[in-house]
């Protein structure tokens, strides 16, 4: 009992698994003893996702929303991995820190430009969400990069590397684990910006769509019923983020454990 | 002016989202003069002085609420103001073209009265009831109607046919006022509508959603081409966006950033193609609250709804009380970049620009309130012009998007009229509105073109019980768009001789005439010539 309140008490397998129910109870019994009544009950909650599934085709918006997420995700990764690993070449730093800056400015301040440019629907989805991930992705990959230790970048020299071997080896071999790390909040974020970039772009509907649809009428037992399969998706996402990092770069975690 | 009035957005982190509060850094200039000679009494003073926040749009049919108000601060900052004389001193008006976020201060005690339309009522008042936890919310008032500047704008031939819009992607905030308008217009020619933004359909009016007016206005004007599944075919197409649904200063913006319209290969002009000029009755502003809340608070609320009236009455009958210091007040409280007090005076009225006609509000004194909701015909209020807005739109939401208004409360349990009832003493110089139409002339344009189909018996002009609906459907239509004029013709067959077939005709055309006067309860304007 003790342990559960020292720092980095070491507690079991068993007694974390409890700790997580009893949070859980806890949590529930807060929100349904809350004195708002404006915020709908768990089992009002449970009774509207149910409906949106058996009336309101809740599956198929689901699956355009995860589908926007990934496609979102890979492509920002990609765009700023090629701005962030190139911040280390003067020419290309400028560049680097105002795509950095750019993370102040709420996407939706971009909506004229992105009216211009695309089309409603999936290719202006994309873009805004590509682009307002690749933002907060550059400025913290861009971190791990700074980090380094410019001497092992000199030690590289010193045995006799060329420019982009030196690149590779102590720049982007080293950085990639941690990249996932980035990678992984960065999913987060866009999940956010999902919400007004489907608001926006209401054509395929979505979870976004649907929790602006349904915050309009006050149906926020509806709302809530999205926004907790947005936390489960969120949940099973971050499992997979760390099944990669530990199926790519085993060596990482062991360091880490270390 | 609008320079003295900065304003701040959301300063103590304790409005609705979005909302945006004004300081009250300066005294107006423009001082509440003497009231002109009137029946309107002031209110007596009152020592009932809660902490008020009414919500409200940008949208000038509330001018007498701000004008009671008397400006963007409290109600007590401006010693001139109806309300600050009648000792109410901390009542203070929020902007938030968003009632579904005026709603949700409401249920958390941030606000006690929220602003919506008398068409929109239904899905709002779901909305409320359902954070209430309970048929709570009452509405006690109305402060006025959209005249002209809600509406559909799209290309000029449309006016004339408006068959020719099916297959048209029409930008605006689904399912609000301005999607109404367009529904009802669309609906009342017979032309089907796609609730469906997943999808186009060539053969119905089709929509494709903004989060307000002025997003609408933004989208319409960037011509954006529209990725969708075309129903037909099932291919994914681009459409460009051909007309769209708002209200000022979006209608305004529309035409000045994209006159012209190329529509299925023809450029035309952009032309307002109908709005509630023509459908003159279907918006009302509705104020509603928490019943809970009004009951601990009569003497307030009566003091309030008493303070409204006289300077709604004043802006009816003062033109010159409307440039000099509503306008006024208006570009204060709205706030709008570019947007002064001549942009809102001459919107109020109404303005025709290029041959588009633009803006156009109207406010109710306590003669048009009480007709509104149908006090002076002793009739149910579901015959009242509100009960038909009411009713109606909430039957076509239900029926085109049945997850938006899956139920709604009857529109008896949604009033509380009895603070109009109290209003016995007081007397409106200017009569309720009623549209005028010149003898020999008729509306320039067509609003429906639509045929409905009455049957008779044999040689008989009497009418049937089955013919009813249509023929309730047709006066509520007539009810709803009160500037408008409709043509009934009678026919016969061919049996029996040209004579008594033509008197058989006329009196079926004065039998169906006869039923639509008889039955309008709200003396509004169905009138023969």
């Amino acid at each position: 009992m003790k342990k559960l309140f020292q720092v980095y008490g070491e507690i079991g397998f068993f007694v974390r698994a409890n700790l997580v129910v009893l949070w859980t109870v806890a949590v529930f019994v807060v929100w349904v003893l809350s004195p708002n009544k404006a915020l709908p009950y768990p089992q009002e909650v449970v009774q509207a996702i149910y409906e949106m599934w058996a009336k309101y085709r809740l599956l198929s918006d689901i699956a355009v929303t995860l589908k926007l997420n990934v496609v979102g995700l890979i492509y920002s990764t990609v765009i700023s991995l090629f701005i962030a690993y190139l911040s280390v070449i003067p020419f290309f730093e400028p560049l680097n820190r105002f795509v950095q800056w750019l993370r102040y400015i709420p996407i939706i301040g971009f909506n004229l430009v992105f009216l211009t440019l695309f089309a409603i629907g999936w290719s202006m989805k994309v873009a805004m969400l590509t682009t307002g991930m690749s933002f907060f992705l550059v400025t913290s990959m861009t971190a791990v990069i700074v980090e380094i230790p410019r001497m092992k970048y000199e030690l590289a020299k010193v045995l006799g590397y060329s420019d982009w071997h030196v690149f590779y080896t102590v720049v982007v071999r080293p950085t990639l684990p941690r990249m996932i790390d980035a990678i992984a909040q960065n999913a987060a974020i866009g999940w956010v910006m999902i919400t007004s970039i489907e608001t926006f772009n209401r054509t395929e509907g979505g979870l976004g769509s649907q929790i602006y649809a349904h915050s309009a009428t006050n149906n926020l037992a509806r709302v809530y019923g999205c926004l907790l399969i947005i936390g489960v998706i969120a949940v099973v996402e971050d499992w997979i983020f760390g099944v990669l990092k530990r199926t790519f770069f085993p060596y990482s975690t062991i360091a880490e454990r270390g | 002016m609008l320079d003295r009035f900065k304003g701040t957005v959301n300063p103590t982190g304790d409005l609705p989202v979005g909302s945006v509060v004004l300081d009250p850094r300066e005294k107006l200039p423009t001082e509440v003069k003497d009231f002109p000679a009137s029946q309107v009494k002031p209110p007596e003073r009152t020592s009932d002085n809660p902490e008020v926040t009414i919500g409200i749009w940008t949208w000038q049919t509330t001018s007498g609420i701000i004008d009671a108000v008397g400006g963007p601060g409290k109600s007590g900052d401006y010693s001139g103001s109806c309300l600050c004389q009648a000792g109410i001193t901390n009542t203070r008006l929020i902007v938030q073209n968003d009632t579904s976020e005026q709603i949700k201060a409401l249920a958390a005690g941030q606000m006690q009265f929220v602003t919506t339309t008398g068409d929109q009522a239904a899905v709002d008042i779901a909305g409320a009831n359902k954070l209430l936890r309970g048929n709570k919310a009452k509405v006690v008032w109305s402060s006025g109607y959209s005249f002209g500047e809600d509406c559909l704008m799209g290309p000029a031939s449309w006016k004339e046919d408006p068959q020719k819009a099916r297959g048209a992607l029409v930008v605006t905030a689904v399912p609000y006022c301005d999607w109404n308008v367009t529904v009802d217009w669309a609906a009342d020619n017979q032309i089907p509508i796609n609730p469906d933004e997943t999808v186009y359909d060539p053969a119905a009016v089709n929509f494709v959603n903004a989060t307000d007016h002025i997003e609408a206005a933004q989208k319409f004007v960037k011509n954006t081409k529209v990725s969708l599944k075309n129903r037909q075919t099932g291919q994914q197409e681009e459409h460009q966006i051909d007309a769209v649904a708002t209200w000022t200063p979006g209608d305004v913006m529309a035409v000045e950033g994209r006159s012209t319209v190329t529509y299925k290969n023809a450029t035309e002009k952009l032309q307002k193609i109908v709005s509630t000029k023509e459908y003159s009755y279907m918006m009302p502003h509705i104020l509603f609250g928490n019943a809970d809340w009004i009951n601990q608070h009569r003497d307030y609320v009566q003091t309030l709804l008493r303070c409204i009236a006289r300077s709604n009455e004043r802006i009816k009958a003062d033109d010159e009380y409307l440039k000099t210091r509503v306008a006024t007040l208006n570009s204060v409280i709205f706030n709008l970049d570019g947007r002064g007090p001549n942009f809102w005076y001459k919107y109020f009225h109404g303005a025709t620009e290029n041959g588009v006609s633009l803006g156009g509000s109207r406010v109710n004194n306590i003669a048009d309130v009480r007709h509104l909701f149908g006090l002076e015909s002793n009739q149910p209020i579901e015959r009242s012009i509100f009960g038909i807005t009411y009713l109606d739109h909430a039957k076509r939401l239900q029926k085109l998007m049945p997850q938006r208004l899956e139920a709604f409360t009857p529109v008896a349990q949604v009033v509380d009229l009895s603070f109009i009832k109290e209003m016995t003493d007081e007397r409106s110089s200017t009569p309720v509105y009623q549209a005028q139409f010149p003898t020999g002339t008729t509306n320039p344009g067509t609003v429906v073109k639509a045929n409905y189909q009455i049957t008779f018996d044999s040689g008989s002009a009497k009418i049937k019980p089955s013919e009813l609906a249509v023929l309730q459907e047709i006066r509520n239509l007539l009810i709803r768009a009160s500037d408008t004029q409709i043509t009934i013709e009678g026919h016969t067959d061919n049996t029996g001789d040209d004579n008594t077939n033509l008197r058989l005709s006329r009196d079926r055309a004065q039998s169906v005439w006869q039923w639509l006067k008889e039955s309008d309860t709200t003396g509004i304007n169905i009138n023969s010539q």
